[in-house]
């Protein structure tokens, strides 16, 4: 057993797993930003209460549409009253204020259409969302999942051409035995298991140990970054699911490497 | 030639390395069940080619290797160990591990085709037995001269029962005298059953034997082919 090759995966898969955490970081930055900028659809005066019903209906019928909260003229005024201070609120006037309805999208990259949607309906005076920050997001939020994947594709690989080469090593070690196994009939399989379990012991005790580590880097830099951020204290952490992706990348990692390097020394 | 015994037939064989050196050039041999056969010609002419077409170390470019009415071209890479089950190898480096003993060595070759503790604990000391060397079986590799490795190897090769020994030069490292020996054991295993094919460019041994020849020549052609030959290259 190589200390290289066991603490070459850790650091790979370390590497992998703040690499991760950054982007599942973005990814819940943008997603929270995303959230707040629904779709406002401002309603003429004068709606009965039934066609006010009617529209949140109307509008809940979207697939996109993932839930719609009316807004009474009232309620925007009181809204409007704590975010200001009472004092401040001389000069607006409680009838130039509209009803409307809140509408959550799941999709960020659907709310163009439920705005437009939503604004020839009738009983709309007209809709509001931020549109120029919804395409920013949208594009910040794809490109955050075009590097993510592109970025966990490069680590794997560069991973499996050291840990092969790691495992290499110690598979060059024992060339002779291997010939003499393939000689006189042993299978590839019987030949290859050792190795790959040596490949899947890397693996899991290098991706283990990362995680141990990246729960202590969390720990660490949280507290950091919750006094400068700290609207960043939901940020997710090592979550379960990524403990398992990276356990399972580490396994899948020294498999592959295990396979590739054993495979450079099978003859036929 | 018994069309039933015939436990090695090439037929119309090549061999053309990826490098593109032509090894063998349609060759056409019968080798019957029990038999002798020396394998000679100079360095390079395709005498360790020609035992590894039988294992499926290589695999004919052209023609069709038949071991046992088992054409081998077509086995596929999972069903080899199985032949090479049937088959046993020595070699000029004897190919030990030296960090196993004389019955770990022999033993190995159990284990690793998934042999259990009694059948090898049955088979190992009978085959070093049979080799003259079970008071070594203790001993390492280094321990011992190159004849005793050999014989050592051929306890290996023997333990589990092969139909044909295939012997690439195995007296390549040794002096006349063993070289002599090591012969003499082989005509000893040839003569309970098992074919032998044995390559190797000692003349004298080829000579005094007096056992079937085939000889290669360097445009990988069979040069000749004699019961009871002699090495007559050149001549
Ligand atoms: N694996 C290989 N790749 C390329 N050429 C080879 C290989 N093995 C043997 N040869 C070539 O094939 C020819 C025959 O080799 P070989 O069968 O080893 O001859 P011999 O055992 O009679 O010395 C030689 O020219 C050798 O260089
Ligand atoms: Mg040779």
């Amino acid at each position: 057993m190589s200390i290289a090759a066991s603490s070459t995966m850790m650091f790979s898969v370390l590497i992998l797993g703040i690499f991760l955490l950054i982007i599942s970081g973005l990814n819940f930055i943008t997603r929270s930003f995303i959230t707040q900028v629904d779709v406002i659809v401002f309603l003429k005066d004068g709606l009965s209460e039934k066609a006010i019903y009617e529209l949140k209906n109307n509008l809940l019928s979207y697939p996109s549409v993932e839930a719609v909260h009316f807004v009474s003229k009232e309620e925007a005024f009181k809204r409007l009253e704590e975010k200001l201070g009472v004092g401040n609120l001389s000069g607006v006037r409680k009838n130039k204020l509209l009803n409307n309805i809140e509408v959550s999208v799941g999709n960020p990259e659907h709310i163009e259409e439920v705005a437009s949607r939503a604004e020839k309906l009738s009983g709309v005076d007209h809709v509001k969302y931020g549109k120029d920050i919804v395409d920013v997001l949208i594009k910040f939020s794809r490109m955050v999942h075009l590097i993510g994947i592109a970025g966990i594709i490069l680590i794997t690989l560069i991973t499996v051409i050291i840990v092969s080469n790691a495992v290499r090593l110690t598979i060059y070690a024992r060339r002779k035995e291997i010939e003499i196994m393939q000689l006189v009939g042993a299978t590839r399989w019987f030949i290859r298991w050792p190795f790959i379990l040596e490949g899947l012991f890397y693996g899991f005790s290098g991706s283990a140990g990362s995680i141990i580590l990246l729960i202590f880097i969390c720990q660490l830099s949280s507290n950091f970054i919750f006094e400068k951020f700290p609207f960043l204290s939901m940020l997710p952490g090592v979550t379960p699911l990524m403990a398992i992706f990276l356990v399972f990348i580490g396994l899948s990692v020294g498999f592959l490497s295990s396979m590739i390097s054993v495979g450079r020394f099978l003859k036929v | 030639m018994d069309k039933d015994n015939i436990i090695v037939r090439m037929v119309s064989v090549s061999k053309i390395y990826p490098n593109g050196v032509k090894a063998l050039n349609n060759i056409s041999v019968d080798i019957v069940k029990g038999e002798f056969v020396f394998i000679v010609g100079p360095t390079g002419t395709g005498k360790s080619t020609f035992l590894k077409l039988i294992n499926r170390e290589e695999k004919a470019s052209d023609g069709r290797v038949i071991i046992d009415k088992q054409d081998v071209g077509e086995l596929s890479v999972d069903e080899i160990p199985c032949l090479r089950r049937r088959l046993g190898v020595i070699f000029q480096d004897f190919k030990l591990l030296p960090a196993r003993t004389c019955y770990e060595n022999v033993a190995y070759a159990l284990q690793v085709i998934g042999a259990g503790q009694r059948e090898i604990a049955y088979k190992v000391p009978r085959s070093l037995e049979s080799v003259g060397l079970i008071d070594k079986k203790n001993s390492y590799p280094d321990e011992l001269s190159g004849g005793e490795k050999q014989r050592v190897a051929i306890a290996r090769a023997l333990v589990n029962h092969p139909i044909i020994i295939l012997a690439d030069e195995p007296t390549g490292n040794l002096d006349p005298d063993t070289s002599w020996d090591i012969t003499q054991l082989l005509i000893d295993v040839n003569s309970q059953g098992t074919t032998i094919i044995m390559a190797t460019h000692d003349k004298s041994i080829v000579n005094r034997t007096r056992k079937r020849v085939i000889v290669l020549d360097s445009d990988g052609t069979i040069f000749s082919d004699q019961e009871r030959g002699s090495y007559i290259r050149g001549l």
